[in-house]
């Protein structure tokens, strides 16, 4: 008999590829059928985490190994994540796509279908296939931009050269596993030694894909740079990095408890990579850039608890280690729902202002369409950690797992975890900014002078439909948590009840215990308590409370406001954070007669406009290398192949001495 | 250990004390307070001989106009002495009028900000100055008078303050950026004119490319007279404006 979960994941399969050539029979077709597959997958992926796990195919592969495709409960989590972004984006892309051609409609359907086969495999060479399948079709997605020449194509080059990078690593990773234990099945290494190689490549290789520092460029270049479509954006930035925290997961499953420094390392590279993602996400003025930082922070916050939880593991905190990995899990769903909002709204945004200047687009977004709206602020909070959304409780999971720190063994471990929370308070404070700068800039804020955008009736429904998921999310955590239990239940065996709590005298469901004698939660209590303080705040509003209001006009250091209008701008906004983190930012100041931005818009010819650019270390130094590299190797031709025949005759003649000499010794 | 922690322990407490205890002398020292005409001169004579030597009119034949006097001392050759009472409770030039060049009489200034508690921003606006009243307005901020113990911060917009300091004689253009800012400020708000320029110009008073007095463009709720004041007359200033000061500043005469 066939099993009926087994039956949804082969559907949603078949469903996702057909989109492919369904797309000649219209683009809008092929997002039918993406969304089709994508709402089968979410079905699948729900029946493997009720039901159990199943093995949906199973044949011989080329190497006389089994394939199989099939979801357990820890790819079942991933693939729910991502299916959810999915049917968004592909209910979003009916409207949004109206480039001439099937491309980018293709590329999409491909990209869905190898992310769902790569959480589908069920042995190490699928795996590595679907893990190059689906970098190629995100290369050709973020081909399918504005053109395929000069920057565009750079940043895809960019991208490409990461995402290869990143499959070599993981094939290495996948060699080693095959060496140790002679099979490309998913079978647990229990060898420390060759287990630390397969770790490091693996940490690195997916780490690659998650965009965190110092891998960052892969992240946002090609979203901020090449403009990339937003649909596009939000499955790369959503659920392409959600496809790197799932390999990480799904090594780590595979590898025994290693040294503690593993740990270490993975806590370090993800606090550096929040606060540099929210530090960039601040100051950035690029309307997609900017939640491209955000992913690269978040990453970095889901590597935190990844961290910890290693850490944890390797010194025997049951507990912690069980907590951490909730809070990993909780952060990755989170983000993986509320970044894929955050970018179809940036999608919106775009056609509704033209620009992706935030400075531009000066709340021109605003009341074009309530739906997408409510999308961009709903997952702006959640970013901004603001209570009770999806995001403030993955936070405040990540941030009590790290109080927790002091329970590491050693002061190494412990002042680490000292600094990891210092980092990432302060990257949450920044993507406060962040996201205040994002959603206030392009809806909240109107100036008069700025022309209405154009009207959106299409990102409405699906933005508003995640919007909800991201509340229901928050609200509804402890139940969610209890949910995907069983993924957590593959990794460790202890304390799977401790998350979800009692408070008071509430039901046991209620809230999130982060362990004794340790912080509590109650996210469904926190939407009560903002009604009560909202009816009080009313209730004084509306019995006279109100006070008297002045308006006066912008300072501009006492000069005479523009005759156009001063207006603050969205650079403006966060020149203080370019100003006081100089150091971190590598800001640097340019005075220029007229033109470009400045804190103020400043109208008049006799007015130095001063310029602020910040510097992405990073950056600075992979051009660098990609510098030297070349000079290097334009060095190399002009000394191996000047271009005299003489030379290449001297080349042939070495060549066939050498040949000689080596049969005659050999002979 | 580094050497200034040492330092710190062996030195003690240095901040004044002021406004717990009274200023010392070398806190306000005599050169910076007011002149007087000590009893028991011929009045009418001194006063005159001083009018005729006083560079900006503060002396004239019938008494002294505290708010003009720049220290400059000429009329110490007349019989004047400085030590008089510093002053900081003036919401009008006339207040600082002595007649026949006695001490003022001692009440406490306006407090328009006395609901404000212990917080109070302060926006400071050099209209034209000499830099002197500056450097005294600025060295609350250093940590002999740390101003900041009392609450009293200096911002960098008027969106965020409650005072608006005024130092130096406006000039022209200065005019009407005062009062954008004064504007600018959220009530409730005060005015204070630090040292004699704000005051009546003091030796700039009717030049031609200023626009003196102050009070003619803002309305000043208080006066700090001196050329320039001491940095604790401005606190006490300050802390009269919020309705801090119990008793008057300075030493006795």
């Amino acid at each position: 008999m066939i099993d009926p979960s087994a039956l949804l994941l082969d559907a949603s399969l078949a469903t996702l590829f057909a989109a492919v050539p369904a797309s000649w029979g219209g683009r809008r077709l092929a997002y039918a059928f993406s969304f089709a597959g994508s709402a089968l997958l979410f079905a699948a992926a729900t029946a493997a985490l009720v039901l159990g796990p199943f093995t949906a195919l199973s044949y011989g592969g080329p190497f006389g190994e089994t394939e199989t495709l099939g979801l357990d409960a820890l790819s079942a989590f991933f693939a729910l994540s991502a299916s959810v972004v999915w049917i968004g984006a592909s209910a979003f892309s009916l409207s949004y796509d109206e480039r001439p051609g099937p491309g980018l409609a293709q590329a999409f359907a491909l990209t869905l279908g190898s992310i769902a086969v790569l959480f589908a495999a069920g042995n190490f060479l699928l795996f590595l296939a679907a893990w190059e399948g689906m970098t190629l079709a995100s290369f050709w997605m973020i081909l399918e931009a504005t053109g395929r020449r000069g920057p565009v194509l750079s940043a895809g080059l960019v991208f490409l050269a990461f995402g290869e990078g990143s499959t070599l690593l993981v094939a290495l990773a996948v060699a080693g596993f095959h060496a140790a234990t002679g099979t490309f099945a998913m079978v647990s290494v229990l060898a420390v030694p060759v287990s630390t190689g397969i770790f490091l490549c693996a940490l690195v290789g997916f780490g690659l894909k998650m965009g965190v520092a110092p891998f960052h460029m892969s992240e946002w270049l090609p979203i901020a740079h090449s403009s990339a479509p937003s649909n596009a954006s939000a499955v790369l930035s959503a659920t392409l990095t959600l496809a790197g925290v799932y390999g990480l997961f799904r090594v780590i499953s595979l590898l025994p408890a290693g040294p503690d420094w593993w740990g270490g390392v993975v806590l370090a590279i993800g606090a550096i990579s929040a606060l540099l993602g929210a530090l960039f996400a601040s100051v950035s003025e690029h309307v997609k850039g900017l939640p491209a930082y955000s992913t690269i922070e978040n990453n970095g916050l889901i590597l935190v608890a990844v961290g910890v939880a290693l850490v944890a593991r390797s010194q025997g905190l049951g507990t912690l280690y069980a907590f951490a990995l909730f809070a990993a899990f909780f952060q990755a769903l989170a983000h993986a729902v509320a970044k894929g909002t955050l970018f179809l709204f940036t999608g919106y945004v775009e056609r509704a202002t033209g620009t992706f200047d935030l400075n531009e687009v000066r709340g021109r977004a605003r009341g074009r369409s309530p739906g997408a709206a409510l999308g961009g602020i709903v997952s702006g909070l959640s970013f901004a950690a603001a209570a009770p959304l999806a995001g403030f409780v993955g936070e405040w999971m990540i941030l009590e797992a790290l109080f927790q720190s002091y329970r590491f063994e050693g002061p190494a471990f412990e002042f680490l975890g000292l600094l990891a929370g210092a980092a990432v308070a302060l990257s949450l404070g920044l993507a406060l900014v962040a996201m205040v700068k994002l959603v206030g800039f392009s809806l909240l804020w109107n100036p008069q002078d700025s022309p209405a955008g154009r009207r959106q009736s299409g990102p409405g429904p699906p933005l508003a439909a995640l919007s909800g998921a991201i509340l229901a999310l928050g609200v509804g955590a402890p139940w969610v948590l209890t949910f995907i239990a069983p993924a957590i239940r593959g990794l460790s065996h202890q304390a799977l009840s401790a998350p979800v709590g009692q408070l008071l005298d509430m039901p046991a469901r209620w809230s999130i215990l982060s362990g004794s004698p340790f912080g509590i939660l109650s996210p469904p209590a926190v939407p009560i308590g903002i009604a009560l303080g909202s009816l009080v705040a009313l209730g004084y509003f509306f019995l006279g409370g109100r006070t008297a209001s002045r308006r006066v006009p912008i300072w501009v250091s006492g000069r005479a406001p523009s005759p156009v209008g001063e207006t603050y701008t969205s650079f403006g906004f966060s020149t203080g954070i370019r100003i006081m983190l100089g150091s971190l930012l590598g800001t640097r100041e340019l005075r220029r007669r007229s033109g470009g931005i400045t804190a103020v818009a400043i109208e008049g010819p006799e007015v130095y406009n001063v310029e602020l650019e910040v510097l992405d270390a990073f950056k600075v130094l992979y051009d660098d290398l990609v510098r030297g590299g070349l000079a290097l190797s334009a060095a190399l031709k002009r000394f191996l192949m000047p271009g005299r025949p003489g030379r290449y005759l001297a080349y042939v003649l070495i060549t066939v001495l050498a040949v000689l000499i080596y049969l005659t010794a050999a002979g | 250990m580094p050497s200034w922690i040492g330092q710190a322990f062996r030195r003690g407490i240095l901040t004044s004390r002021f406004p717990r205890a009274p200023a010392s002398r070398e806190e306000v020292p005599e050169t910076s307070r007011p002149p007087v005409l000590p009893p028991g001169l011929e009045r009418i004579a001194v006063l005159g001989r001083a009018a005729d030597d006083c560079p900006t009119g503060a002396i004239t034949a019938d008494g002294l106009y505290h708010g003009r006097c720049i220290r400059c001392a000429r009329c110490t050759r007349q019989g004047f002495t400085f030590g008089g009472r510093a002053l900081a409770n003036a919401s009008r030039p006339e207040d600082l009028y002595s007649p026949g060049g006695g001490p003022l009489p001692e009440r406490l200034g306006p407090a328009p900000l006395a609901g404000l508690g212990r917080s109070l921003q302060l926006f400071l606006v050099d209209a034209g100055s000499c830099l002197a009243c500056n450097r005294e307005v600025l060295a609350l901020a250093n940590p002999y008078y740390d101003a900041a113990r009392l609450g009293i911060t200096f911002v960098n917009s008027p969106h965020h303050a409650d005072v608006l300091v005024v130092v130096g004689i406006p000039t022209r253009p200065i005019l009407e950026p005062l009062r954008r800012a004064y504007e600018a400020l959220p009530g409730p708000k005060a005015v204070l004119a630090i040292g004699a320029c704000a005051l009546e110009g003091g030796l700039f008073r009717g030049n031609p490319g200023t626009q003196a007095p102050l009070y003619e463009t803002l309305p000043v709720d208080l006066f700090v007279p001196g050329c320039p004041p001491s940095p604790l007359d401005i606190l006490a200033g300050v802390l009269t404006l919020a309705g801090r000061m119990k008793c008057l500043p300075g030493v006795p005469a």
